[in-house]
């Protein structure tokens, strides 16, 4: 049901993109605290496989199009892109 | 065991500032039933979780709940940019304002600091799998008093999302508990689990 082509097709709108990994991230989060409780369950374990493969593929597209997400996604050029504004923090109001 | 996304677990996204209710919702920041308890609580407890299961769950859970603390510190921060004096008089933020401005501090509603007080680690899985359950219905109570004092629909989505989580720990705890007693069901006697101290 989340596994439609809209998750598939390349993304140029940064907010679209950060909606998907969010949503894909959280649904991952949910699962994986299932799984602890729920160890053996291969319906559970097949959705996280399909999850996380998508997830590390959006990933991968949002940093290379935005910018990084965790720190050590960052390039090596000044000035250090963690702390530019170009990636704001994200408990600041939106402009 | 941490690294972080710049991102938020769940949009904080607030249009209009509101320090009363700012007041009110930082309850959820440093308050008994408050995230910072909740977070504290369960990465303290795993330590001694002799379950690799709970183990998990509980520095999983626990993680996400700092993810919510930030949620909730977010809130509090966007509540009150671009306010001045007579609406910090007017609101009943004064008090508060007197010591923090409008910095983000760990405290209740009615200003008293956090308090470990409000937490336990008995280091006994049964019973610290009970206090689980009961600190997920106490902060999915408190959620419920903030949407009855909410106003502002920004607000209220970022709340009930936080408000959907704990009941889906209080799920999650629930087999944790099962799955513990299942397993002391299986050993000589109920509750006869020895632990390091009784060696």
């Amino acid at each position: 049901m989340i596994f439609t082509v809209e998750y598939a097709t390349p993304c140029n709108d940064r907010k679209t993109l950060m909606k998907k990994i969010n949503e894909l991230a959280f649904a991952i989060i949910d699962l994986n605290q299932f799984l602890d409780t729920h160890p053996d369950c291969q319906e559970a374990l097949d959705l996280f496989k399909k999850c996380t493969f998508t997830l590390k593929a959006l990933r991968k597209e949002y940093i290379m199009k935005f910018g990084p997400i965790k720190s050590t996604d960052s390039k090596d050029t000044a000035p250090f892109e963690w702390v530019a504004p170009s990636t704001p923090w994200p408990w600041e109001k939106e402009v | 065991m941490w690294d972080y996304d710049k991102r938020l677990i769940y949009p904080v996204k607030i249009k209009n500032p509101n320090p009363q209710l700012a007041k009110y919702i930082i309850a959820q920041y440093g308050g008994p039933d408050g995230e910072l308890g909740a977070s504290l609580r369960y990465l303290s407890q795993r330590y001694t979780m002799p379950l690799a299961e709970i183990k998990g769950l509980l520095t999983d859970i626990g993680t996400e709940e700092l993810s919510h603390l930030e949620m909730v510190g977010a809130i509090v921060y966007q509540l009150t940019r671009d306010i001045n004096s007579e609406i910090v008089k007017k609101s009943g933020f004064g008090d508060y304002f007197i010591n923090h401005a409008t910095g983000v501090y760990p405290a209740n509603s009615n200003g008293s600091p956090f308090n470990a007080f409000s937490i336990a680690v008995s280091g006994d899985p049964i019973t610290d799998l009970n206090e689980d359950l009961a600190a997920e219905q106490k902060a999915r109570a408190t959620y419920d008093n903030i949407l009855r004092m909410s106003d502002d629909p920004d607000v209220s989505d970022a709340i009930k999302f936080l408000r959907a989580r704990e009941i889906v720990h209080y799920q999650r705890f629930g087999e944790a508990l099962r799955i513990m007693e299942e397993k002391l069901r299986n050993t000589k006697s109920f509750c006869d689990l020895k632990r390091d101290c009784d060696k």
